[in-house]
């Protein structure tokens, strides 16, 4: 297939400025691939076709990816480009598979020690992520976004393409499950004091 | 993990009024009197308390163990290697290769006998050349049945090594590429005893980067497809290499752009050097960081330290009407130096003459021809000063021509008697020079389709020396491509090992071409393989 490929504006980002916008967002966009699609390697197959996207737009002179661009909107456009790409594998993949915690161990941070015993955060963790696998994919990724990433109900809409009162009952609901599934996988977090 | 289970309040009625609201009690946005309502419920409400606190702990887990980790990950350098694969300027002229688009592999010749060996002119264009199997074009004699293994520890990966500099005994790098095999053919029209070749997945092929330090090459993972050609190390925390990267498969959008990267002492990082586009670059050198010459299959460049320039070549080369092959770059100074290669005439790409060797002169600021040597390809340049250096090539005329070595002293390039005897020199081909001084030389020879052994001539300051290297290929034919050596009495040289034969049916399907690195190290050459 071949494409044509404009020749690059002059309100584009430079090369620099680009490899600062994938520095920037890199990690938090292969995260929530992560846990979106439950696969690292898809994960970094995705966020590569995510960038691939920023950078054509980039070239095209097309925003937000020109320069004095705000940086909530690239970090928006990315995340909304991530979300339909990760949605549209799981369409095709239909199942999602979970790995060995050994790459958990890597990718999700060096366990806290201080907080809990590295036994029982792996548990904890494996917990979570098999829980969060149960989710219907589009209320994952509000979870994620809201929870993991810290966007507000108004971001999360702008990037699943849903109004934020649709964006709060999808909260409730991933909430509800996961609490739910949570407590029958995890007693120990349900524990007085704790 | 602590299992202890606490028995949990009973729900009330009411709780279920407000089991949707609770998890996202916080959230801005709600409804403020349904938000009131629902908090004078949970204070009184010791369930939904302990949902509330269930609600925050999961909130917890979810910061702890899905947010983005502390450490990144740090795949910037690779996420943009792989988007530069595309061309970043005169974007409309290129497009990146796709996996599904293969075809037969038009290798790039990079020594004096691959010159030989890809004479056609078809060569300078994207065109279906099976150079693997015309690599074996002068030594179809030997292929053979035996699938004993090679005399290597490294197994084939189907990885060639096109370049070794030493920056010292014990640090020095390597550069090639390893190339995804489509199918392997039988071909029965390429030379006498040939009966091999096959497709390369040139899209796809990846360039390979060894360090080596302290007595042990290592991989260093570069996520570029292309090939990587040439290294120079400046200094052990100062280095160049370049290559190119395929762009597309035919023209006008085909063909490469140039690959250039830089060595800090910390990392290997790709350098945007203007526009790159068809820059398949050969051999490099680097007088400094602001100052590289290079040859790019016709053209010679030149890079500034901001980006890299198509020199102009000499009008009586006639490229309009002749085809223009360089193959090699020394510059003695940033303002003389010399390039070598060869000319032939062609009508649209076709030969319609015998090529010339020609040689090239840098000096005030513009290339000139400085010499041509009729039915002959010039190769490898290595100058010790402006008053004196080396020059390889091949002669075609005759059935079995010699090899050609030409000395420069006194203002002259003079041709030297052929060190070869007579019963080795015939179809011997002189590869990569490397002089350390005037009395100090190597060169790569590899002698005669009759025995196809690899050899080193060393040159003390009054004559060439011929020394076999004592190894028993068995079943594989060494190809080698540059030597570098660190010090008088320790040194390296890279190319590959090929086969003999292969097994057609192999899945997935190899050549089963092997790295070679031969390591000489207190007089004798061994080989060697990364780790």
């Amino acid at each position: 297939m071949r494409t044509h490929h404009p020749p690059i504006s002059s309100s584009s980002l430079t090369l620099a400025d680009f490899t600062g916008v994938v520095d920037r967002h890199q990690n938090a966009l292969c995260a929530f691939l992560h846990h979106l699609v439950g696969d690292i390697e898809q994960a970094y197959d995705l966020l590569q076709d995510t960038f691939h996207d920023a950078w054509r737009a980039a070239r095209e002179g097309l925003p937000p990816f020109v320069a004095d661009s705000d940086e909530d909107q690239m970090r928006r456009w990315l995340f909304r480009v991530a979300y339909y790409k990760g949605i549209a594998a799981l369409r095709r993949r239909r199942l999602i598979r979970w790995e060995s915690l050994d790459f958990l161990i890597s990718f999700g941070g060096e366990p806290d020690a201080a907080s809990a015993p590295f036994e029982d955060q792996l548990a904890e963790s494996e917990a979570l992520r098999a829980a969060l696998a149960r989710l219907a994919p589009q209320d994952r990724a509000c979870f994620l976004l809201r929870a993991a990433h810290g966007l507000s109900a108004a971001e999360v809409g702008q990037i699943v393409g849903a109004s934020p009162e649709v964006v709060r009952k999808r909260l409730s609901r991933a909430r509800q499950r996961l609490r739910a599934i949570y407590l029958a996988q995890n007693t120990r977090v349900l524990e007085p004091g704790q | 993990m602590n299992n202890h289970h606490t028995p949990l309040p009973n729900p009330t009625a009411r709780c279920k009024t407000y089991a949707a609201l609770l998890p996202i009690l916080d959230e801005p946005g709600i409804d403020p009197d349904a938000a009131a309502e629902a908090r004078a419920h949970l204070a009184t409400c010791a369930y939904c308390q302990q949902q509330r606190a269930a609600y925050r702990q999961l909130e917890l887990a979810a910061s702890r163990y899905l947010a983005p980790p502390a450490s990144p990950s740090y795949r910037t350098e690779a996420i943009m290697l792989d988007l530069l694969g595309e061309p970043v300027d005169g974007a409309g002229e290129g497009e990146p290769a796709t996996a599904t688009e293969t075809y037969i592999s038009p290798r790039k010749p990079r020594s004096a006998r691959r010159f030989i060996t890809s004479l056609a002119p078809l060569a300078a264009v994207l065109v279906i050349v099976l150079i693997t199997v015309t690599l074996f074009a002068n030594h179809g004699r030997f292929m053979g049945n035996s699938t004993s293994n090679p005399p290597t520890p490294a197994v084939g990966s189907d990885t060639e090594l096109s370049d070794v500099d030493m920056i010292s005994p014990t640090e020095g790098w390597a550069v090639g590429f390893t190339f995804p095999i489509l199918q392997v053919e039988t071909v029965d029209d390429m030379g006498p005893g040939v009966s091999w070749g096959g497709q390369v997945d040139l899209a796809h092929e990846t360039v390979v980067l060894l360090h080596y330090f302290q007595g042990r090459w290592t991989p260093i993972h570069l996520s570029i497809y292309g090939q990587l050609t040439s290294i120079v190390m400046l200094s052990a925390t100062d280095g160049w290499a370049v290559g190119y990267t395929p762009r597309g498969l035919f023209p006008p959008n085909g063909h490469f752009n140039g690959l250039f990267l830089h060595y800090d002492g910390h990392s290997w990082k790709q350098v945007a050097a203007g526009p790159m586009n068809g820059f398949n670059f050969g051999r490099l050198q680097m007088l400094s960081d602001t100052d590289g010459w290079a040859t790019a299959n016709s053209s010679i460049v030149h890079y500034d330290g901001h980006s890299w320039t198509t020199q102009p070549i000499p009008a009586s080369l006639e490229p309009d009407t002749h085809y223009v092959a360089l193959n090699s770059v020394f510059m003695t100074s940033p303002s003389a130096g010399w390039a070598t290669g060869y000319t032939q005439p062609a009508t649209n790409n076709v030969p319609t003459g015998s090529p010339s060797g020609i040689i090239l002169r840098y000096l005030n600021g513009q290339w000139s021809l400085y010499q041509t040597i009729p039915n002959a390809l010039m190769g490898t340049i290595s100058m010790t000063s402006a008053d004196d250096g080396w020059l390889s090539g091949s002669s075609l005329a005759g059935a079995n021509p010699p090899p050609i070595l030409l000395h420069y002293t006194h203002n002259t390039w003079t041709q030297v008697p052929d060190p070869l005897d007579a019963a080795e020199s015939p179809d011997a081909s002189f590869d990569d020079i490397s002089m350390r001084s005037p009395t100090d030389g190597w060169m790569l020879v590899t002698m005669g389709i009759s025995s196809l052994q690899l050899g080193i001539l060393r040159y003390d300051g009054s004559q060439w020396r011929l020394e076999r290297l004592p190894i028993d290929w068995k079943n594989m034919v060494p190809q080698v491509f540059s030597i570098s050596m660190a010090s008088a009495n320790d040194g390296w040289i890279a190319g590959s090992l090929v086969p003999k034969s292969i097994d057609r049916a192999t899945k997935p399907p190899s050549f089963n071409i092997t790295p070679l690195l031969l390591h000489l190290y207190n007089g004798t050459w061994s080989i060697t393989s990364p780790s």
